[in-house]
């Protein structure tokens, strides 16, 4: 065997293992490959643009961040891409990472070197800046919470098992697509060109074209990366009442983050009990991605978190597929704090909510 | 609407955006140097902003003294900066991909140490009494806190243009910015330029971290949102130029705030997006040298 081939077969041999084996262990081990899975895509795409191409880009991000948001505002605004028009999705996603590619390229391949670098940061900043602040669209900080994954030319991909395997199948193809394209003759011509782009030249090729067609192809499994990444973490309603045959009540949703919030801090300390005050003092710090929305404390140690303001429906939620009687969440305060909007300075120099504060308006 | 956009909306916003202005410029000016000199995107230039800040807090918190710890965090800071540049860059020579890499690689490390060291409560940096107040100019309240910040940016941009353009020190330290190897070549030490420059520019950072601790506050994340903000200031103005570092950092101010102020939902968006459109039209920055 040559060299390449044995390569080859170790990684399907290893491939094949993670498929056998990643499903017999817990959901954590599950759900954290899945989401590398969805990473490896990304990876791969920048691997394209740097590795082969020699391109650093350093604005790849945005296309995962763009698959992503497409993904969760098509589901909660829309709710398109729940059921089976899941695929739609992908191809729209890799759409709109190729296309915002294509776009950005325009502007990246004017500069090279240092200076690429420096405008995909810029590039992935105007992505970033947008997510983070456009609050109506994206949530901003808080993000989106998707209740529910779709489904999958008729798989129902609600169970974790079932979802690692989607995204197993697709990071498998990514892959076997992309190792295709690198060794294609256009492929070769992306290493012609990070290996001296100038004797490319030429030789008569289009070396901007090529850097240019590299960047949009990057940027459609950036886009798809997205997709796989958006609905990897939201399982507690359904796995809690497979396990328990009942829906999560508060209590046991507010005991479920508390021992999450132990966890985090234990990990934090690698297992060691680190004394109450530092104990303390880090589970205070922490940001928590809960099942009923983030969550960190103020510096009284309060904590902040979304405020829902919820209707009783009668509706198909979390996947299941007979309509049933939930919460549904009609409006979202995002990270409200025991202040509410009066600011802790304000709001602390208020006397003692009593009979005469705060004065009524319409008593004589 | 009309109540807001006022006379006194714009002259507010105005002078808000050029006292950050001071603040970005003291940030950018470093960075603008570093790149000029040495052709390295530091990316943990935003990280010397925020330690500047803790270390900053922790003389605070110890010695009770604000102007004590101005001086020490920005020093520690600087030393850390020539540590990093001896030891960790100086190996690697010049190859920018390998160099970007091991500066965000220290940011992720001096983030998560920051996180352990002063954990990941956000804190406020307290001026003395006398530079909390706010004046009254014409019917306007202009805190002195800000005014503080655009004299000592002031101080510090005309104290540096005086070195580059008057001495001898300034002289070798253009011609490095301009051709590196000439500059070898006559017998200027460019190795020990860079390792000053390098320091230089981690001290400004830190200095602006100490002053901008008062208003932006010191938490974790701030070093990540620093930094691009330095780079629009860099980018913009031009690498390697301390009077285009100034204009950056005016412009990126004054559009950083009024952005804020007039369309929030946009407001980072309305900082990359001119930045990116500069870097495509002239990489090398408006006032860069070629």
């Amino acid at each position: 065997m040559t060299s390449v081939q044995s390569k080859v077969v170790a990684v399907v041999a290893v491939l094949a293992a993670v498929a056998v084996v990643v499903p017999h262990t817990g959901s954590f081990v599950i759900l954290l490959t899945t989401r590398a899975l969805a990473f490896s895509i990304l990876v791969m795409s920048v691997d394209i643009l740097l590795g082969f191409t020699g391109l650093a880009s350093m604005g790849q991000a945005a296309y995962l961040g763009i698959g992503a948001y497409l993904t969760a505002i098509l589901a909660t605004r829309y709710h398109f891409g729940l059921g089976d028009d899941f695929w739609l999705v992908i191809v729209l996603a890799m759409l709109c990472g190729a296309v915002l590619a294509a776009f950005f390229g325009l502007f990246a391949m004017r500069a090279s070197g240092v200076y690429f670098l420096m405008i995909t940061l810029a590039l992935g900043q105007c992505v970033w800046g947008l997510a983070y602040r456009w609050n109506s669209l994206t949530g901003g900080d808080n993000g989106i919470n998707l209740s529910q994954r779709p489904r999958f030319f008729g798989i129902d991909l609600a169970n974790e098992v079932t979802f690692f395997y989607l995204v197993f199948a697709i990071f498998a193809a990514s892959l076997l697509v992309m190792y295709v394209f690198v060794r294609s003759p256009f492929g070769r011509s992306l290493v012609g060109i990070r290996e001296r782009e100038l004797r490319m030249k030429i030789l008569g090729y289009n070396t901007w074209l090529h850097k240019y067609i590299a960047f949009i192809i990057a940027g459609a499994f950036g886009g798809l990366s997205g997709v796989l990444w958006a609905p990897a973490n939201e399982a507690v309603v359904k796995s809690y009442r497979s396990k328990y045959g009942k829906v999560p009540s508060y209590f046991s949703e507010s005991n479920y983050t508390t021992a999450m919030m132990i966890d985090d801090v234990m990990k934090q300390t690698g297992g060691k009990w680190p004394g109450a005050e530092a104990f303390i003092a880090k589970m205070a710090a922490l940001h928590v991605d809960a099942p009923r929305g983030p969550l960190s404390f103020d510096d009284m140690r309060n904590v902040v978190q979304n405020v829902y303001i919820k209707k009783v429906e009668k509706t198909k939620l979390f996947g299941y597929d007979k309509p049933e009687l939930w919460d549904v969440v009609i409006k979202t305060y995002p990270n409200v704090s025991q202040f509410w909007t009066y600011g802790k300075d304000a709001f602390l120099k208020q006397p003692v909510y009593s009979r005469d504060f705060p004065p009524c308006k319409f008593c004589e | 609407m009309g109540e807001i956009l006022g006379a006194q909306f714009w002259l507010i916003q105005a002078f808000n955006g050029i006292s950050y202005g001071a603040l970005l410029f003291l940030v950018g000016s470093g960075l603008s140097l570093i790149f000029g000199v040495m052709r390295i995107v530091n990316l943990a230039h935003g990280s010397y902003f925020l330690l500047g800040g803790y270390v900053a807090l922790t003389v605070i918190w110890t010695t009770g003294s604000w102007a004590l710890a101005i001086p020490v965090a920005a020093v520690s800071i600087a030393v850390l900066g020539l540590v990093m540049e001896r030891v960790f860059l100086r190996p690697l020579g010049f190859d920018p991909l390998r160099q970007v890499l091991l500066t965000v690689g220290f940011a992720f490390l001096f983030q998560q140490a920051a996180l352990d060291i002063w954990s990941g409560n956000p804190f406020d940096i307290n001026p003395p009494a006398a530079l909390s107040r706010s004046i009254a100019v014409d019917g306007l309240h202009l805190p002195v806190y800000r005014i503080f910040m655009i004299v000592v940016a002031i101080v510090i941009g005309l104290s540096l243009w005086l070195v580059m353009e008057k001495t001898r020190l300034g002289a070798t330290i253009r011609a490095t910015v301009d051709d590196a190897e000439m500059a070898r070549g006559v017998g200027i030490n460019t190795s020990l330029i860079s390792t000053l420059i390098f320091g230089l520019g981690a001290f400004l950072a830190a200095l602006g971290g100490v002053i901008g601790g008062a208003f932006l506050g010191v938490y974790p994340g701030l070093d990540f949102e620093m930094l691009p903000i330095a780079f629009a200031v860099v980018i913009i103005g031009g690498m390697g130029s301390l009077g285009g570092a100034a204009i950056g950092a005016l412009i990126v101010g004054l559009a950083d705030n009024f952005g804020k102020a007039l369309f929030p939902e946009v407001s980072y968006f309305t900082l990359y997006a001119p930045m990116a459109l500069i870097l495509a039209v002239r990489p090398t920055g408006l006032f860069g040298r070629e």
